[in-house]
Formats: structure tokens, C-alpha cells, sequence
């Protein structure tokens, strides 16, 4: 599969539908991940993620820099994850009853990790929205400074102070277990 | 304030092993004058350790594969829907038109007809609404909240 995200971005603004499937495919698993970290929810996120490629392919043309794709539909996915938990009116994750999120064995964990692991999501989801977006970033999809400087569009410096913020909220939210 | 704020900045880019060769050392002097900041290191580490082992799991192969074709068509029906609303408004405006032309000014039909008929078919469309919007609303509030999976 060609992966020059650029190329295929640019094809995909010159209307190609094939080059956008490409593209889709590649960044699929990632947005769908960011949206579930956020409003915690499959079905939400399945909703969310798919609805943000379409609109994603809509405003395209109005892409200027191909080579800015990612931070692009980063712009977007983050746009429509907002808009859908202000429109669902609550901001935490809502998880549906039985709906498996969290891997349940972690290799050597005690029944006090998991539930203290489970403390952790449910404090997550209880974040306000730009420091859950940062946390989901860093510690659920396990990306760099550098990646979310550029899908964020922010300096390396602020991604790091943003996550101390961020960080900080979560120790209090966890109300000093940490 | 400002000092600490970029003290912590550079706590939490050490403790994520993102700090170049001179900011490390800088720090790891730091560290070692100040039992208070080794404090906050192990906290950030602590914190670190536990969010670490949060693994979402991965949905069935299934969703991957259907995917794509969800998105394509939601871009379809976009554009059916366009067509659609399109279509609708030119032949409501013309059926609107003919109904006031032919119908509701036309001195042969009775009064007391025009008067039925129109309260009727305003009734109608004041009942459709109302459902549509009830439904919309309860759709919006009530999503997936039953479903047990």
C-alpha cells in the first residue's frame, strides 16, 4: 500500500476517491482510538471517527498544504468529538452496560491493579476536554512530543506543559492515590 | 510562578524521555539538590506506570473491514440526501403553488370546502413535525442508553 500520506493527500484534493480510501485506511485505526478515548463510548466512536473522514473529504479542497493532512483531520476529529459531547450534553465518558473497553488481564496484575487501572479510565473520562485529548495522545496511543506537537500544531514546550497540567488534574481527580 | 511552571515543563519531559542531552543534565542536577522535585518525579512516574497499562481493546476485524465502505457510504447518502431535499423543495413549492392556484383561489370550489381541506392539511403538517421532532429529540437524549450488550 503506497503510504506517502502527502501524495495521496494531494490526490485525494484533485478528487481521486481511491487515494482517499487509502487514506482512510491508514489513519482509520488512530482516529477511531482518539474517540473512543474521549467520549469512551464504541459505537460513539465508530460514529464520530467515520462522520469526521466525511466531512474530512467534503472540505479537502479547501486544504492548503498536503503535507499538513494529519493535524488536519486531527483538527476535525477533535472539532466533531467536541461538538458530539456538547450535542450529547455531558462531558464525561459514557460507557454502555456490559461494553468490554479495557483489556481485562494485564500480564502479573492483582485484582487492586485493574480496579485502580479502571480508576485511572473513569478519571480520564472526568477531564475537561483539552487535557483528555493530551492524555489520550500520550498514554492511550502512545505518541511522541513530536507527533502531538505537529497533529496539535503546537510547540514541543506546550505539549509538555499541557500534559503537566493535564497530569496534575488527573492526580487530583485520583485525590492523591498517586 | 513562571519558574516553576517551566521547572515542571521540564520535570514531565524528563520523566517521558523527552529532553535533549543538555536539558537532561540540567535537570538531573536539579534532582539531585532538591528532594522535593524527586518527589514529583516519582509522582509523575507513578502516574505514568499506572496510565501505561490502560490497553483499549481492539474492536472485531469486522469493523476494520467495513470501514471504509461505512464511510463511502456516508458520503452517498450525503449526496442522495442533497438530491433528495432538492427534489423535495421544487415539487412542494410547485404542489404549494398549484393547491393555492387551482384550489384555495378558485371561486367554483366551495368556501366550506377550501376551509376543510386547508385546516386539514395544515393539521397534517403540524402533526408530522411535532413527530418528527419528538422523535429527533428522544433519538439525541435516549441513544444506545437500553442496548445491553
Amino acid at each position: 500500500m503506497e503510504t506517502d500520506i502527502p501524495s495521496l493527500a494531494a490526490a485525494a484534493r484533485r478528487g481521486e476517491l481511491t487515494a482517499y480510501e487509502k487514506l482512510v485506511k491508514l489513519f482509520m485505526r488512530r482516529a477511531y482510538f482518539f474517540c473512543l478515548g474521549i467520549c469512551g463510548n464504541r459505537e460513539d466512536a465508530l460514529d464520530i471517527s467515520q462522520n469526521a473522514f466525511v466531512r474530512a473529504w467534503r472540505g479537502i479542497g479547501r486544504l492548503a498544504d498536503p503535507e499538513s493532512f494529519p493535524s488536519w483531520l486531527y483538527s476535525i476529529l477533535r472539532n466533531e468529538t467536541a461538538n458530539f459531547l456538547k450535542k450529547r450534553g455531558r462531558m464525561e465518558h459514557r460507557e454502555l452496560t456490559g461494553q468490554k473497553l479495557l483489556e481485562t488481564v494485564v500480564t502479573g496484575e492483582s485484582p487492586d491493579e485493574t480496579a485502580t487501572r479502571r480508576e485511572v479510565w473513569e478519571a480520564i473520562g472526568r477531564l475537561p476536554l483539552e487535557m483528555r485529548e493530551i492524555i489520550v495522545m500520550k498514554h492511550l496511543q502512545g505518541m511522541s512530543y513530536n507527533e502531538i506537537s505537529g497533529l496539535l500544531d503546537i510547540p514541543r514546550g506546550s505539549v509538555a506543559s499541557r500534559l503537566y497540567r493535564a497530569r496534575a488534574e488527573l492526580k487530583r481527580k485520583l485525590d492523591g492515590r498517586v | 510562578m513562571k519558574d516553576r511552571e517551566e521547572l515542571m515543563r521540564l520535570l514531565t519531559a524528563f520523566a517521558d524521555g523527552e529532553l535533549d542531552e543538555s536539558e537532561r543534565e540540567r535537570v538531573e542536577r536539579l534532582l539531585a539538590d532538591d528532594p522535593e522535585l524527586r518527589g514529583e518525579l516519582e509522582s509523575i512516574r507513578n502516574l505514568n506506570r499506572l496510565t501505561v497499562k490502560i490497553r483499549l481493546t481492539e474492536p472485531e476485524q469486522e469493523v476494520w473491514n467495513m470501514y471504509w465502505a461505512n464511510v463511502y457510504n456516508r458520503l452517498e447518502r450525503g449526496v442522495g440526501w442533497i438530491l433528495l431535499s432538492v427534489g423535495a423543495i421544487i415539487l412542494i413549492a410547485y404542489g404549494a403553488w398549484h393547491f393555492v392556484r387551482d384550489f384555495l383561489l378558485d371561486p367554483e370550489v366551495p368556501l366550506l370546502m377550501r376551509t376543510g381541506v386547508s385546516a386539514a392539511l395544515l393539521g397534517a403538517i403540524v402533526l408530522l413535525v411535532s413527530v418528527l421532532r419528538e422523535r429527533l429529540f428522544a433519538r439525541k437524549k435516549e441513544r444506545y442508553e437500553e442496548i445491553v450488550r
